[in-house]
């Protein structure tokens, strides 16, 4: 009897303790499933989230000197997160009768912001020395593609841009 | 009363068993110089999580309010020249002493087997350090930190598959903004620093069980020494010099202030820190589709090879004269390295050798429906003097005398406000803001000269002396005159940061550069606690009296053991 009794509790015990070991990774593995996939979520989400963009005036072409290229800003509401604000945004503009093309100012490299050297006649980013012609063709250095074309429209003599953002260090034009 | 006390204190918890554990192990051929590297980057680690916790009492993670905080420390905090002095060059020390850990163990052979985890678990480190010194540049939202952080998360985006995912999460979106700098603040001060506390801990278990590796010499081998004191008195020794030269560098080469953040700035030449300067250079190296060479192949193929060296390199040989293949791939790397930095340091792409002029429609602001045109380049005639009537100010003001705007608490980069002025404010203020250029039907007949600016806004106070001038900036100015409109003055100053013709960080630039041309410099540290130069003498003779008072001692017992007879040979 006493036998019986103290071989028992022993095989009980062997199976209980397999038992407890599954339970404790299953209670492991349910916290880190119900609290993992939300927390991922809240950091994925939130960063992958589009924004669409809209048209908006620049401003009269009038001002524009032919033939060179001319940095002209404008405002935009922009929401940040939690902060909403007006945003200062920048396009080169190009205006060679009667073409037009409008550049995001954004070298299509890895995100500087390049210059048009008036002397040389072609843009330059300062960061890794990507040259481009003035209708955006790259002259020399590392960029993969010509600068990006904003969408534009000349409506009663003002400029109008949709202000997107481009993924950056591939040849192919893709918006983001 | 203190062994009754460690008695105490061992019963309930193996103090004794715990410091054996960690300090008591026999070196293989002695204590040396050669083993500090470790635990000198250990010591700066520990400094680098003091400093930062400190820096945390005043930083504030905003994009409005970063670069004003940060500052604010340098500048208005006592010793916050020396905290965040420490913490910067402590980074870079860091780095360095990593490399030399890393090369010195390479040396030796010392990750050969049984010791291949410690070097990977090394290698870890030194990426989580690369890691930390990343984040870290993001966090003052300068110029510098912004842009280096810009290129930086696009080179993770051009990543093929994961690239944009990857891009997007560190930003918090698609573009840089608050949340880029929330993410990459708790990166910095919690994520990455309690993962590095974690695999620290890793590497010095990997270490403790193993022991140092010692010479390759068998000879060398026979002699002992103990970790504790001997290793641990040259680690302290050398920490403490570290420690001095820190000082030194915080006091005398003072980190630059870049000036804020300006997303719209295409005047600044982003380059990266000189740790990354060789993958900057391989960069432009690699173009067109073999982009993705520079941005990820060689630092892949560098990890890959740090991490698998234990695995391709099996043999037992120490003697680095007897492994000249290893030898020789290192010497190719490094040497590889060190001419990509160099070239890197000394590369100025872009337009840095002439000065860039924004033409025309630059200087108009479009806003719903009008159009605003500013006077920057009105073209001034000789003007008559108009003699005021008696009692009537001539002098300019702001056109409203109280709002200052965020610019006045910025320290800007009178260098990069130079570029700037001489764009914006040359056609009015003059060459160097010396004035002289006429402004017919104002009473004073010219613009106001700003070099020297009139006396009642100058201020050897730098912080007073930049609002005086902020209100300007933010909202303009009329010359006064004769009311009659015949007379009006031609020229009168733009509110250039109520129009934000300007932006906050642009007027922060300008603002310290006719600071500059005025003879008050505007990164001048207003309280110091001790002044750094006199702070770093007294640490010097500190310094000295400690190590000579212990030096005198050890030379006065050596002394006298070498008179007692028989005692010769322990030493």
């Amino acid at each position: 009897m006493e036998e019986t009794e103290s071989k028992a509790p022993e095989k009980l015990s062997q199976s209980r303790r397999k038992f407890m070991k599954i339970g404790a990774g299953a209670a492991v593995g349910f916290a880190t499933l119900v609290l993992g996939i939300p927390f991922l979520d809240s950091m994925i989400s939130q960063s992958l989230r589009l924004r669409t963009a809209k048209f908006v005036k620049v401003g009269p072409v009038i001002f524009l000197p032919p033939g060179i290229p001319d940095k002209m800003f404008f405002d935009e509401r922009d929401k940040d997160a939690y902060m909403e604000e007006t945003a200062r945004r920048d396009v080169w503009v190009v205006s060679e009768d009667p073409d037009m093309k409008v550049f995001s100012p954004i070298c299509p490299h890895l995100g500087c912001r390049y210059n048009w050297n008036p002397r040389d006649q072609h843009f330059e980013c300062p960061c890794h020395g990507s040259v481009f012609a003035k209708d955006g063709k790259v002259l020399h250095g590392p960029a993969p593609r010509p600068l990006d074309t904003l969408p534009h429209k000349v409506q009663g003599g003002i400029l109008s841009v949709k202000w997107e953002r481009f993924k950056l260090g591939i040849s192919k034009k893709q918006v983001i | 009363m203190l062994s009754s006390m460690n008695r105490w204190i061992n019963d309930r918890w193996p103090l004794a068993e715990v410091w054996k554990l960690t300090t008591d192990e026999d070196i293989a051929g002695g204590a040396s110089y050669a083993y500090v590297f470790g635990s000198a980057t250990l010591s700066l680690f520990v400094l680098q999580i003091i400093t930062g916790v400190w820096q945390l009492l005043y930083y504030v993670p905003t994009i409005n309010h970063a670069y004003a905080s940060l500052s604010y420390i340098r500048l208005s905090v006592p010793f916050g020249w020396l905290i965040h002095g420490i913490h910067y060059w402590g980074a870079i020390a860091m780095a360095i002493l990593i490399g030399v850990h890393l090369l010195r163990t390479f040396l030796w052979g010392a990750y050969k087997e049984p010791r291949e985890l410690t070097w990977i678990i090394g290698v870890l480190l030194l990426l989580l350090t690369a890691g930390m010194i990343f984040t870290g540049a993001a966090l003052p939202w300068d110029e510098s930190g912004y842009w280096v952080t810009e290129v930086g998360t696009s080179i993770a985006g051009t990543v093929p598959f994961v690239g944009t995912f990857a891009e997007e999460i560190l930003r918090g979106g698609a573009q840089m903004g608050q949340l880029t700098l929330s993410r990459f603040f708790i990166l910095h001060v919690a994520v990455l620093p309690a993962i590095l506390l974690g695999v620290v801990a890793l590497h010095l278990v990997a270490f403790r069980r193993h022991g140092s590796v010692g010479p390759w010499d068998e000879l060398k081998r026979k002699r002992t020494g103990k970790f504790w004191p001997d290793q641990i008195f040259k680690d302290a020794f050398v920490f403490s010099v570290i420690l001095l030269v820190l000082i030194a560098l915080a006091a005398f080469v003072v980190p630059p202030f870049t000036g804020p953040a300006d997303p719209l700035d295409a005047t600044f030449h982003p380059k990266p820190e000189w740790n990354f300067l060789f993958l900057y250079q391989a960069i432009k190296a690699f173009q067109g589709p073999w982009e993705p060479v520079g941005t990820i192949g060689i630092p892949t193929v560098l990890i890959v090879l740090l991490i698998g060296l234990p695995f391709f390199d099996r043999s037992r040989e120490r003697n680095p004269l007897k492994r000249p293949v290893a030898l020789t791939i290192a010497g190719i790397i490094i040497a590889g390295i060190l001419t990509l930095t160099v070239t890197g340091y000394y590369s100025h792409p872009g337009l840095q050798k002439h000065e860039f002029k924004k033409t025309g429609a630059q200087a108009s602001v479009y806003r719903g429906g009008e159009s605003v045109k500013y006077s920057g380049g009105v073209a001034a005639q000789a003007s008559d003097q108009i003699v005021p009537p008696p009692g009537v100010r001539v002098i300019q003001m702001p056109s409203e005398v109280g709002a200052t705007g965020l610019a006045a608490n910025m320290v800007g980069n009178w260098e990069h406000g130079k570029k700037l002025f001489d764009i914006n404010c040359v056609n009015c203020h003059g060459r160097d803001g010396r004035g002289g250029i006429p402004n017919p039907g104002s009473y004073l007949g010219v613009v106001p000269a700003l070099n020297p600016v009139r006396s009642e806004l100058f201020s050897k106070d730098p912080s007073f002396f930049a609002r005086n001038l902020d209100r300007f900036v933010q909202n303009g100015a009329q010359a006064p005159g004769p009311d009659s409109a015949a007379t009006t003055p031609q020229l009168s100053m733009v509110a250039y940061g109520k129009t934000q013709s300007l932006t906050q960080p642009e007027i922060a630039n300008i603002i310290a550069y006719v600071m500059h041309l005025n003879g008050v410099n505007r990164t001048r540290i207003l309280r110091a606690g001790v002044a750094p130069k006199t702070f770093f003498f007294i640490s010097f003779v500190i310094f000295l009296a400690l190590w000579s008072i212990l030096g005198a001692f050890r030379f006065a017992s050596m002394r006298k053991r070498a008179r007692v007879p028989g005692n010769m040979t322990k030493e």
